[in-house]
């Protein structure tokens, strides 16, 4: 057991198919947050054991204040923009197909249960255990008093302050790596972008060590708590949620993104200055989070320049407009290699280096059409509606104050409803991660239709950047491939006498462009078997007439 | 309640023991970084931002788990409650707002990134809008709060590991000395590294909780 468990991570990556492993590791990670509670109950009390009249905190039972319930409802509003952390983007991006990223989701979704309820259930019954002891770090005394057990449990317990600290440096880990990426490839890079990977490489590691540097002067000088600094930053990252939002699912009418940057702007001055002119000054602060109102305001602004502007633009007269159009038209011919701008006639500065991406716009039609037949839990709105009121109704929603109420055992009724009320949205994640793909489909049934823009690439082509901006060569040869086969299949269609078996062999050729060896992440589907024979490597010639499939 | 002399004992031989686990999935890692790029799998970048792009099951769940249950949780969350009570179940549904946002958003940011070699958390926002005013504003919108959550990280160190070899609580040098050490891991083995120690370190919670189980 314990070989498998310290080995097994070294030999990953070399054993694709371990899915089945996986999951027993997932199992019995969280069986083990239920164990340490298992081990409390047991061998002191369990929470059925607890009495309102002889717990040490008897303040505990109290009803949560109505600024509690506010506070709760408005953070669990905004911890819906957790997704823009760059730790969790890259992560995305990291993982070798979305099935990876099911199955986590998956252990994600049943985790709640197996770690913060105990989680929970190790403080609460701490407070009964050491009967309410001043201590600095409760956990550390909590797992002290499991050392006490001797024996086994002794060692044990070593081990779970080994993991608490552990814990703390790999989430160090990842947010030093996400900012330095972020540093070097956003901030160096551009500046710099013809540096060679290993340069690069050396100004992350340079990246890493400023952020290291600022992080340890704040967090060493900050004296008003850890949670004081994660509440700064919870209402400032929400601010970059519009942005990702509107840019991913926006459908028709683009929004310019000066005012989408406007937005953010003034929403983040505005967190600072409540953060610290307000909240931070006054000792009762009305309760209201400035994460939540300052995505109001960015929200309202983006509407209010947005429609502005389009009314600015409705005002130019029509020979007006059809002489931008003219413009816009000879502009996009005169750079040709670089993608046509959404939203042309900005100055120069603003626009950035967009070669590595493709020689389209990646509009909102592209991305939409990119989505087709993928089930996203973003694109139902009534899955929106039902996810946000499940949160809602996760606070427990009470008159503020009421009496206490004497002789209650077990835990206060209260916290019972919150318990409870957290199944809703517990259901509905676990089917929304049902419905999600095991990979992006691509219709075989449809393939002349294909666009060639939306095919995507692989490892292979991935992994070919060798300069800031310079163009995917291997990419674009294939998709340029793949347009001038569509071509020559749709003339193809208008000459009736032409030869069926030269057809054939120009839709196999296609297949193999569109699945070349080296992998994308798209589905095969039925034919995926079928056709096993036709795979053929990117830059192999398509040859093999033997075996063709009409 | 403080360690006393003769239970610290035990954690002198355990916290060297993680470090050099620590070592050598950091010396393991390089190793695969260099596999990547010599074999022409993925460039420098990638190799050491994204390892390589090549994470399996495994690694994914893991390094998704324990990017989400941060030190925060294991320690944070007990001590709240031990300080607040049951007004900590505010967390359980704090984290089903988490996910919601993440998996409803995950699918299209992928795919993006799939047809559009997007390998940093910006790459979207400056490929969809083409504008270097909002693609700064979301660096900073994104690199600052990450900033914060990593000075929230460092105080927590300090905090944990002082309370746990009861050192004066503003001792500010094992800290260092731990930033230190983990810059220089994350130094040699970039991404990979990162997410081998979150997979151990989900393995050592696995088996202190596991071997609770077998020892009752």
């Amino acid at each position: 057991m314990v070989l498998i468990i310290f080995i097994c991570p070294f030999q990953l990556p070399f054993f694709s198919s371990v899915a089945l492993t996986d999951t027993i590791q997932a199992v019995i990670m969280m069986f083990s947050f239920i164990a340490i509670p298992a081990v409390l109950s047991r061998s002191y009390y369990s929470w059925s054991e607890l009495d309102s009249n002889t717990y040490p905190r008897p303040d505990f039972y109290d009803t949560p204040s109505t600024d509690f319930q506010l506070g709760m409802w408005q953070t669990s509003m905004i911890l819906i923009s957790y997704f823009t952390l760059p730790q969790y983007v890259q992560r995305i991006y990291a993982t070798e197909s979305i099935q990876n990223l099911k199955i986590s989701f998956s252990i994600l979704t049943l985790s709640v249960w197996f770690t913060m309820l105990p989680a929970v259930y190790i403080g609460t019954i701490g407070v009964q255990i050491l009967d309410n002891e001043d201590t600095s770090s409760p956990f550390t005394s909590i797992v002290a008093t499991l050392l006490d057990l001797g024996g086994f449990a002794r060692a044990l317990g070593y081990i779970a302050l080994t993991a608490s600290l552990a814990a703390i440096m790999s989430t160090t880990d990842s947010l030093v790596i996400s900012i330095s990426q972020l540093l070097t490839v956003e901030v160096l890079y551009p500046i710099w972008p013809n540096a060679s990977p290993r340069k690069i490489s050396w100004a992350g590691r340079l990246a890493s060590l400023v952020a290291s540097g600022i992080a340890l002067c704040i967090g060493l000088v900050w004296k008003n708590g850890i949670t004081g600094l994660v509440s700064i930053q919870f209402p400032l990252s929400t601010q970059a949620m519009p942005a990702f939002l509107l840019g991913l699912y926006t459908k028709n009418r683009d929004i310019h993104p000066w005012c989408i940057a406007s937005g953010a702007i003034f929403s983040t001055i505005y967190v600072i200055a409540i953060m610290f002119g307000y909240i931070g000054r006054e000792d009762n602060p009305v309760p209201i989070d400035a994460g939540l109102t300052g995505l109001a305001i960015n929200v309202v602004l983006i509407a209010l320049l947005e429609v502005s502007r389009r009314m600015f633009n409705i005002s130019i007269s029509l020979e007006e407009q059809k002489k931008k159009a003219d413009n816009e038209e000879e502009e996009e011919q005169e750079t040709s290699s670089t993608p046509p701008l959404l939203f042309p006639h900005r100055p120069k500065w603003d626009t950035p280096a967009l070669n590595r991406f493709g020689k389209t716009p990646l509009t909102p039609r592209l991305l939409w059409k990119s989505m087709e037949n993928v089930n996203e839990p973003f694109a139902n709105r009534w899955w929106i509606f039902l996810a946000l009121v499940s949160l809602s109704i996760c606070v427990p929603i009470l008159p503020s104050d009421l009496p206490t109420i004497e002789n209650q055992e077990g835990i206060p009724w209260w916290a019972k409803k919150m318990i409870y009320m957290n199944i809703l949205p517990f259901v509905i994640l676990v089917v929304a991660v049902k419905n999600m793909p095991t990979s992006f489909p691509i219709d075989e049934d449809f393939k002349e239709d294909v666009d060639p823009d939306l095919v995507e690439l692989t490892l292979h082509e991935k992994g070919m950047r060798q300069s800031y901006d310079g163009t995917n060569v291997l990419v674009e040869q294939r998709r340029s491939s793949i347009t001038e086969l569509l071509s020559s299949l749709e003339s193809d269609k208008a000459v009736e006498s032409k030869d069926s078996l030269e057809r054939a062999k120009s839709r196999r050729k296609l297949s193999a462009l569109l699945h070349p060896l080296d992998g994308s992440e798209s589905d095969k589907g039925i034919t995926d078997s079928d056709n096993k024979d036709d795979e053929v490597g990117i830059h192999e010639p398509v040859v093999d007439e033997g075996n063709m499939v009409e | 309640m403080a360690l006393t002399e003769d239970q610290l004992v035990g954690l002198y031989i355990c916290i060297p023991v993680y470090f050099v686990l620590l070592g050598a999935a950091a010396f393991w890692a390089h190793k695969r970084m260099e596999t990547l790029v010599h074999d022409k799998v993925s460039d420098q970048l990638s190799a050491h931002y994204l390892g390589g792009q090549t994470f399996g099951p495994l690694l994914t769940a893991g390094t998704v788990f324990a990017s989400i249950f941060s030190g925060y949780t294991v320690v944070g969350i007990p001590n709240e409650a031990y300080n607040q009570g049951w007004t900590s179940l505010r967390w359980m549904p704090y984290l089903f707002s988490i996910f919601f946002g993440y998996f409803g958003t995950a699918l299209r940011l992928r795919k993006a990134s799939n047809i559009r070699n997007h390998q940093t958390p910006v790459d979207f926002i400056t490929d969809r809008y083409q504008s270097q005013l909002l693609r700064y504003t979301i660096v900073f919108l994104q690199i600052l709060p990450a900033i914060i959550f990593l000075s929230a990280q460092v105080a927590a160190l300090k905090n944990a590991f002082n309370a746990m070899f009861n050192l004066d609580p503003d001792a500010v040098y094992p800290v260092i000395i731990m930033m230190i050490i983990i810059l220089l891991f994350e130094w040699i083995g970039g991404l990979r590294y990162v997410i081998v120690v979150i997979t151990t370190f989900s393995r050592i919670l696995s088996f202190v909780c596991c071997a609770y189980d077998m020892s009752y």
